[in-house]
């Protein structure tokens, strides 16, 4: 167990990373609450996956809230993206996009049990599950990551620069899904505010 | 009033809640109203979708918000125009802000007026009366932790406004519990 200063270092390590340039950092593995999906033209089954993602964690951050205190943080957002051919990716058709909606799931006393508990809490409002909500372990490993200030759908160009410029400068080539984690609420924020940590896993180059 | 007064003046709830909401990014007038309904704000302040364009109205008398019409739009409605925050409006939200979280402003409840005239009541009556209170108080909890649940992720200081409202409505309960088990095991002096 990690101390509590410790923590909360570790935490802006991961998930505050400067806004100006790319930064490396080592993603240990942690589980993740996720959901699977296909296509983004339009946001409705992506909304649900949200949704469902939220209400099935609801108690459970009711339960940590009390038993960790000031300790607690509220978990964000996090989203995989990824397509079958790289061209669709890099052109940002969304209609061919894979995602994968997630929610960390940690300390470790969390159970699966209470995960159960959370999902079944859930269908009663909003009928059955995705199929694809699981409880899954991810080790990122070694990535790219920096902070992106703008509205959603403008981060091209940065994720551009990370591709070109960053990657090849330290002799790295990416390895894994493109990640973004959504640090404030569209409804909230003016587009132009908005923070989206954008993550890339990589490897050595050989 | 002289503007200077006008500038002085406390806002009141309803601009204030108004000017917040401006503050987070330039609005249309009638997306203020949908944010208004969506976030259950009727439920404290009193404010109608036609007087939203009279408070609005207001602000932008004393300076705190500017109304611009979309480029290209011929369109002048109120509710097509795109409200935004002046930084005199932004210093005026924050200052107005600290005082409403810093400031006890106390409210007084029906129960405390029913409790003055206590005496005037007979016992199956008064008695039942609290215990329709106390249902009502369950029954408003219930209301809030649903929509609670039903509005998840919110953000934190949204759930801690959550659970003072929920704190408010425990205590409450607490004191009917209290007071009924009292005022039931007494003997009554009719």
């Amino acid at each position: 167990m990690m101390e509590d200063a410790d923590l909360k270092a570790r935490l802006r390590e991961l998930y505050l990373p400067p806004a100006d340039e790319f930064v490396l950092v080592d993603v240990p593995e942690m589980r993740y609450v996720m959901i699977d999906g296909h296509g983004a033209a339009d946001r409705t089954a992506l909304d649900h996956a949200v949704k469902w993602l939220f209400a099935a964690i609801y108690p459970i951050k009711r339960i940590a809230r009390q038993r960790m205190g000031k300790d607690f943080v509220d978990p964000p957002l996090e989203g995989l993206w990824w397509a079958d051919d790289v061209q669709d990716f890099i052109r940002g058709d969304r209609a061919k996009l894979n995602w994968r909606m997630m929610i960390v799931y940690e300390p470790d006393w969390l159970t699966r049990e209470m995960l159960d508990d959370g999902v079944a809490a859930a269908k009663s409002r909003l009928g059955a599950p995705p199929g694809s909500l699981r409880l899954e372990s991810y080790r990122e490993g070694l990535c790219a990551q920096t902070m992106y200030v703008g509205p959603p759908r403008s981060e091209g160009p940065t994720i551009a620069r990370l591709h070109r410029e960053f990657l090849p400068a330290h002799a790295l080539t990416p390895c894994g899904h493109h990640h973004e984690i959504y640090l404030t609420d569209p409804n909230r924020v003016a587009p132009e505010k908005m923070k989206t940590v954008l993550r890339q896993p990589v490897r050595g180059a050989p | 009033m002289p503007a200077r007064d006008l500038k002085a003046r406390r806002c009141t709830d309803a601009e204030l809640l108004l000017l917040g909401l401006v503050a987070e990014m330039p609005r249309h007038g009638y997306e203020l109203d949908h944010v208004i309904v969506q976030r259950g704000m009727r439920q404290w302040t009193p404010i109608g979708f036609s007087s939203i364009y009279f408070v609005l109205g207001k602000l932008q008398k004393r300076g705190f918000v500017i109304a611009r019409k979309p480029s290209g739009s011929r369109a002048s409605t109120k509710a097509r125009k795109v409200y935004s925050v002046t930084p005199a409006g932004r210093r005026a939200l924050a200052t107005q802000t600290l005082a409403a979280l810093r400031e006890f402003r106390p409210t007084y409840s029906a129960v405390l007026l029913g409790m003055i005239n206590w005496s005037a009541l007979t016992r199956g009556p008064a008695l039942a009366a609290l215990e329709a209170r106390s249902d009502a108080l369950a029954a408003e909890r219930t209301r809030l932790a649903a929509i609670q649940v039903e509005r998840q992720p919110l953000p934190d200081y949204v759930e801690a406004l959550f659970e003072y409202a929920l704190g408010q409505l425990a205590a409450e309960a607490e004191w009917v519990a209290r007071t009924l088990a009292y005022m039931s095991s007494k003997p009554w002096l009719e």
